[in-house]
């Protein structure tokens, strides 16, 4: 797996895949999607789907794949070195979410929730596999949301498609913990290897596994806050941990659309109505020059 | 009206040749904070966009995790663009006159936007309008003497 195409400009999302194994063309197959780094304040979401013929899925189980959470780094790293191998038979295929695209999404002006993004990624997915070439029959998923949901909404987007929507599938069917181990490979490799394309000068990069109970990054947050920007794309913007040291640590900003805004415009007091009006009042500025903010300077 | 019980400010015109050109940039907030902004440590390497913007291009970049849009602006024609910035000896105590030195100059401006580029409706693009609005009226009344 070459991070390279993401570490090129981690400010945008990016999608790397496997060759497609000439039999997956030909094949029913047998498809797993996992995501990995849905929790931490650091660092990319990583998607992962794996594929494989159904009548190979046995092959598989050989190689001993399990849920992601249950093995060591190391394990994780030999497991997908065996995927690799076996791609005779086995394909992959990774989304990448950068934190900053995940920052903005949930926080556009039509708010953009974390379920949605995850949903949206997967189905990208599956038609990524789709449009290369897989023979795709059978899905399976690991839950983000209630299953019964997630499964109808999958199964309205390819009708000619097995779904099988279900918390903790990772455990429950190989190709979906291969999924897994593949997203959460390339989700370590890229926080461990993460280049900050802000000039941060000495501040450390020790910056832990990015979880917010995580001394390490409690640590770093503190430490690399900056008063006006806040912090580096690396940090989710939207996450709350983030948002709870913006609010009480960094400079306050006010946007347009922001609501409390929009509240101090309607909550116009009604004695305003009653205010006597015989102050002697400036003569208006023309309506062209209040709508482009234009007045005359006579002082600083 | 106002400016009457002000005091004078000095500008310190010798200032201006050795000021340095800037990038400024309009953000569509407000930064509740007064002083200096690593812009060039944490704005500047995020923006996307043309290397070298002309007037009218776009970038994209983002701010406390927001996403913008920005435009090139110019300044107007035979306009330049002046940050100024009070002499630290001559503190407000002085009711007598205040003195400002020319910090940078600037040429053009990025207005961004929240989430779409700035066009012919935003604000600092309309305002930009009026220099060449005033020169023709100017024109138009040579000769009658002005009131206002």
């Amino acid at each position: 797996m070459d991070l390279g195409a993401f570490e090129r400009d981690n400010s945008v999302n990016c999608l790397l895949d496997s060759a497609v194994p000439s039999v997956c063309r030909t094949e029913p197959c047998s498809l797993g999607i996992d995501e990995a780094g849905r929790g931490p304040v650091l660092g990319p979401m990583v998607y992962g789907i794996c594929y494989c013929p159904v009548a190979r899925q046995r092959d598989l189980e050989t190689l001993k794949v399990a849920d992601s959470k249950t093995l060591t780094e190391a394990q994780r790293e030999q497991l997908f070195e065996q995927l690799n191998e076996a791609n005779d038979f086995v394909g992959w295929a990774l989304h990448i979410l950068s934190p900053n695209f995940i920052s903005t999404s949930m926080q556009q002006r039509a708010k953009y929730n974390l379920n949605a993004l995850s949903h949206d990624t997967a189905i990208g997915l599956i038609q990524h596999a789709l449009d290369s070439g897989v023979q795709v029959a059978e899905v399976f998923v690991d839950t983000v949301g209630p299953a019964e949901k997630y499964q109808e909404k999958l199964k309205l987007q390819f009708p000619g498609l097995e779904v099988t929507v279900r918390a903790k599938a990772d455990s429950l069917f190989p190709i979906v913990s291969a999924a897994s181990i593949c997203a959460k490979v390339a989700r370590d490799r890229a926080v461990k290897n993460w280049k900050f394309l802000e000039d941060l000068e000495d501040a450390s990069s020790d910056y832990g596994s990015g979880y917010p109970n995580d001394p390490k990054t409690k640590e770093w947050l503190a430490q690399t806050l900056d008063p006006v920007f806040g912090y580096p794309q690396f940090v989710r913007f939207s996450w709350s941990t983030a948002q709870t040291i913006l609010e009480s640590k960094a400079a306050p900003v006010r946007w347009d659309d922001s609501e409390d805004d929009s509240s101090q415009k309607s909550a116009q007091s009604l004695l305003c109505f009653f205010a006597r009006k015989d102050a002697p009042a400036e003569r208006p500025l023309h309506r062209y020059f209040h709508e482009r903010k234009l007045e005359a300077v006579t002082s600083l | 009206m106002a400016g009457a019980s002000q005091p004078p400010v000095r500008l310190a015109l010798d200032s201006l040749p050795g000021a340095p050109r800037e990038q400024l940039h309009l953000l569509p907030c407000v930064v509740q904070h007064d002083g200096g902004a690593s812009v060039q440590r944490y704005f500047s390497p995020a923006i996307r966009g043309p290397q070298e913007p002309q007037p009218g291009d776009e970038s994209t970049v983002s701010f406390r995790g927001r996403m913008l849009k920005g435009k090139q602006v110019l300044v107007p024609e035979g306009y330049l663009g002046l940050v100024l910035e009070e002499e630290e000896e001559a503190p407000y105590l002085s009711p007598e006159e205040r003195n400002v030195r020319v910090k940078s100059t600037f040429e053009s401006i990025t207005a961004w936007n929240l989430e779409r580029a700035p066009n012919g409706s935003d604000e600092i693009l309309m305002a930009f309008s009026w220099p060449k609005i005033a020169e023709g009226r100017m024109k138009t009344k040579v000769g009658k003497k002005s009131s206002s």
